[in-house]
């Protein structure tokens, strides 16, 4: 078990997830160091696991969570994809599927473990060797876990945290059909909490949680320490501010551990656009 | 970050030009499906991934049954990535060996040629 940095994902299995786990572990990986090349063949293992859980895991129009949670070690990084569902079991040839996610998990990792039983759910560990310095160690604390209607996205301090924060609230807010600036906003705002201190996040990981609204994104941010709210409210750059990119601003108080904390609950709406809209093309020629 | 569209255009002589951009996976692939068979209802199919930054096993399914669709029915079917491609998107062609199985064409119009003028695809 590695005691470093370390980004846990959490969200439900569903097949735009699969971009949201894709992402986060790209953010990662870039932070990193890691090559385009490198980068690519990790978007691939990653969306491949990602992808066995959305299909399989909770068949019958069940409905569940995966988490990614990906380690830096000294020389490599793995990254583990695990569902809570139905486990490993046969299954008959479906759709178009050519059966290549474990091929290409296998071809592009240097290392991959697949355990799970039926009932019990599935993790599927991936390592890939890398050569690069050492990350500063940090002992993570605090997962998350449950039955998420949200993403969570946990990660402990380092230059990893901007890339993956970004990532991940720009295609969440991509997908919630926010509009272009909506969208900056966000990732402005993704910025203003990578910039959190260790002082600011109980735990030693920044840890948010993106709510996807009918008609608004909300970001909850924490457990902050007691005050730190404010702090990071405080924290932007000149002629920027949490309270002018978000919609609505609320600190609420909370409990981790018996203690007492803080959440930052940024609210940011849907704007109706006046004609563009969509972040699909598709032209029916028929 | 790469937003996926799947743009479609009618070529003339039958052929349908569809071309994936940004990151394409299991949310998307069911349209890209949609897509290449409503080609292949009109015609052939030249399917330019030279814009795709990504694509899944997922992906790489629909593309061998839009292309056994083709060969089936002897429609022209046609895969181009021009220049160097994004890295994920060639080397996943390479790695499952899909680049052997249809022909992986490195010019748009060579494809397009290619797939209208075709009874049976046999490119290469």
């Amino acid at each position: 078990m590695t005691h470093g940095p370390e980004l846990r994902l959490s969200v439900p299995a569903t097949p735009e997830n699969v971009a949201v786990a894709r992402q986060a572990v790209a953010g990662l990986g870039e932070a990193m160091g890691m090559g385009a090349e490198g980068v690519a063949d990790l978007k691939t293992v990653v969306s491949e696991a990602a992808m066995n859980a959305v299909q399989h895991a909770y068949p019958n129009g069940g409905t569940g969570a995966f988490e990614v949670i990906g380690r830096p070690g000294e020389r490599e990084l793995t990254v583990t994809v695990r569902d809570f569902g139905s486990g490993i079991r046969p299954r008959p040839q479906e759709g178009s599927t050519l059966r290549l996610g474990l091929p290409l998990i296998a071809a592009m990792s240097d290392r991959f473990e697949i355990r799970g039983s039926q009932g019990q759910g599935t993790e599927i560990t991936i390592v890939i060797d890398l050569d690069r310095e050492r990350l500063r160690a940090i002992v993570p604390r605090g997962s998350a876990n449950g039955q998420p209607r949200s993403a969570v996205l946990s990660v402990t301090f380092g230059s990893h945290v901007r890339p993956a924060l970004a990532r991940v609230v720009s295609l969440i807010a991509s997908r919630a059909d926010l509009s272009i600036d909506r969208i900056n906003d966000v990732v402005l705002l993704a910025d203003a909490i990578s910039a959190g201190g260790e002082q600011d996040f109980i735990g030693g990981a920044v840890r948010v949680e993106i709510g996807e609204g009918d008609d608004s994104l909300e970001l909850r941010v924490g457990p902050l320490a007691p005050g730190r709210a404010r702090g990071l409210l405080e924290a932007m750059p000149a002629g920027t501010s949490l309270e002018i990119l978000a919609d609505s601003v609320e600190v609420k108080e909370a409990q981790d551990a018996g203690e007492r904390a803080e959440t930052l609950c940024l609210r940011l709406v849907r704007k109706a656009p006046s004609g563009a809209r969509g972040t699909q093309q598709e032209e029916p020629h028929r | 970050m790469d937003t996926a569209t799947i743009a479609t255009e009618q070529l003339g002589d039958g052929v349908t030009l569809v071309a994936p951009a940004g990151e394409h996976d299991l949310h998307s692939s069911p349209q890209l499906a949609r897509v290449l068979a409503d080609g292949l209802d009109r015609g052939a199919v030249v399917l330019d991934l030279s814009a795709a930054t990504f694509i899944d096993s997922s992906v790489l399914g629909e593309i061998v049954a839009a292309h056994d669709r083709a060969r089936e029915e002897g429609r022209g079917f046609e895969v181009v990535l021009e220049g160097a491609g994004a890295p994920g998107v060639r080397r996943v062609l390479e790695v499952t060996g899909i680049d052997r199985v249809l022909a992986v064409r490195a010019d748009r119009a060579d494809a397009v040629a290619a797939a209208g003028g075709q009874q049976v695809p046999e490119a290469g």
